[in-house]
């Protein structure tokens, strides 16, 4: 009887540099984004409607939670385009794809979809 | 031998490049307007959409969205689910979802 | 000689011996680093071997050539020959090289790793035969083309480092393999650049790299895989396909 060789892939025992950060980040807002392609459809929808449509809308989004809502879809799309901006940058060879480069550039952006979020919540609330 | 198939990497690669470019350019022009009251209203969100090089724009990056989260959730599904069947259904799901929001953009931008 | 450490070290060692554990299981050693002769976590390993000698892990060279020794050293891969007991805290945690099967402790196969490795065709293909009793000539230019290629010594720490390398083992070629591509495209003497560049252009063998470089950050020679990669979609992408002939 042939045994199956056990693997490791116990991740939470391993160390991981801030640019493996970003990239999981990077994926984690691209799938968090897909979910909420319908609730940006629905509010184009409003938009394109008649005033009271528009009015009942930002009424909506004015609750709580809806708020907590759009600022994770806020957030989520600035990070993602920021992490995907760096990804470009390095595709064009115009940031090095060095480690420090990469860790550099990992930081940038994990600075720069911080302060987006902040600004974003502030604006929301 | 190459085949459609085996450049799918190459195609998939600079299709997500180009999608990124087409949505980053969209909504960097769009974002101000969302934070500008004078221009979050509205009267102003109509006549903006009344100019048919918007609807234009706005469908192109729709279509965008949908290729370019579908080579990604493809991506996530390979990686993730080893389960041919599960896979394949997970797939299907998320086709329908986008073919549904892009005919839900196509129904907006017309009428 | 630097001062010897007076330190006792703990090892902990992960333990798995086929046909008597279920699963690996981390076991304690301490050493005191006073008794260990020699400056690199090798040196320890050996020593905690005097005592225990069933504990299993591979080593050949002891100065970072061969790459026998690959292993997770605290969670992040590396050379046991070539890890300073000085730069090391009072644990160290052995794990094996992620993402392939346990043969045994630390001992993992390579087989999938050599697979990869060999679907790149890692030799040189030369239409014409070598001038006679002459070698094929290269510009020290086209020679500084190699540099930071070819001296990868398959440790395989890069590719166990690769998250997606774990989720495709069989489909997507990991850091080493690509790197080795990459030393072929890139090498002027070889006659099948199209043809190495064909072979790569599908969805597996060159593009689940998400640039996460944990493959930098352990490469114990300092070589960049991911750099190799980017070269290799920039190829890709740059030049078309050759027409079946």
């Amino acid at each position: 009887m042939k045994r199956e060789r056990p693997v490791n892939l116990n991740v939470l025992s391993m160390r991981f540099p801030v640019t493996a950060i970003i990239s999981i980040g990077h994926r984690i807002t691209g799938v968090l984004i897909f979910f909420f392609l319908p609730m940006l459809l629905w509010m184009l929808g409003h938009v394109l409607s008649d005033a009271s449509a528009y009015a009942s809308m930002l009424h909506c989004l004015s609750q709580p939670s809806m708020r907590v809502l759009l600022w994770i879809l806020l957030a989520s799309v600035g990070y993602h385009i920021v992490a995907g901006l760096r990804h470009l940058l390095m595709d064009a060879h115009i940031l090095s794809n060095s480690f420090t480069a990469g860790k550099i550039s990992a930081w940038l952006v994990l600075f720069v979809a911080f302060l987006w979020a902040v600004f974003v919540g502030v604006w929301l609330w | 031998m190459v085949n459609r198939l085996s450049r799918r990497g190459v195609q998939d690669w600079l299709a997500q490049r180009v999608t990124a470019i087409i949505i980053f350019a969209y909504t960097f022009l769009m974002m101000p307007r969302l934070f500008c009251p004078h221009l979050n209203t509205h009267i102003a969100w109509q006549a903006l959409f009344a100019h048919t090089w918007v609807k234009v724009a706005t469908l192109l990056t729709v279509a965008s969205i949908l290729w370019h989260a579908w080579i990604g959730l493809w991506t996530v599904f390979t990686d993730y689910v080893k389960s041919a069947g599960l896979r394949c259904l997970l797939q299907i799901l998320v086709i329908l979802v986008l073919a549904a929001i892009g005919l839900w953009a196509l129904l907006l931008m017309v009428q | 000689m630097a001062t010897q450490d007076n330190r006792t070290m703990t090892l902990s060692i992960s333990r798995y011996c086929p046909g008597e554990d279920k699963k690996p299981k981390l076991k304690d050693y301490d050493v005191n680093l006073a008794d260990v002769k020699g400056q690199m976590l090798l040196d320890a390993l050996l020593h905690a071997k005097e005592k225990n000698p069933d504990i299993g892990f591979r080593f050949s060279c002891s100065e970072g050539v061969c790459g026998s020794d690959g292993m997770n050293i605290n969670g992040v891969n590396g050379l046991a020959c070539v890890t300073r007991l000085d730069e090391l805290p009072d644990k160290v945690v052995l794990r094996p090289l992620p993402g392939l099967p346990i043969i045994r402790d630390l001992i993992v196969d390579m087989t999938q790793f050599y697979d990869q490795l060999h679907k790149v065709n890692p030799y040189l293909k030369c239409k014409k035969m070598a001038p006679a009793n002459k070698e094929r000539k290269q510009t020290p230019e086209e020679r500084n083309e190699l540099d930071g290629l070819y001296e990868c010594i398959l440790c395989a720490c890069c590719t166990t480092a690769c998250p997606s390398f774990w989720w495709n083992p069989d489909k997507f070629l990991g850091p080493a393999a690509l790197l080795a591509a990459c030393r072929f495209v890139k090498d002027s003497r070889d006659d099948a650049k199209a043809e190495r560049l064909d072979e790569l252009r599908g969805a597996f063998a060159a593009f689940r790299c998400r640039v996460i470089m944990n493959c930098v950050r352990v490469c114990p020679k300092g070589l960049n895989p991911t750099k190799a990669i980017a070269e290799l979609h920039k190829e890709m992408v740059m030049t078309d396909e050759e027409e079946a002939s």
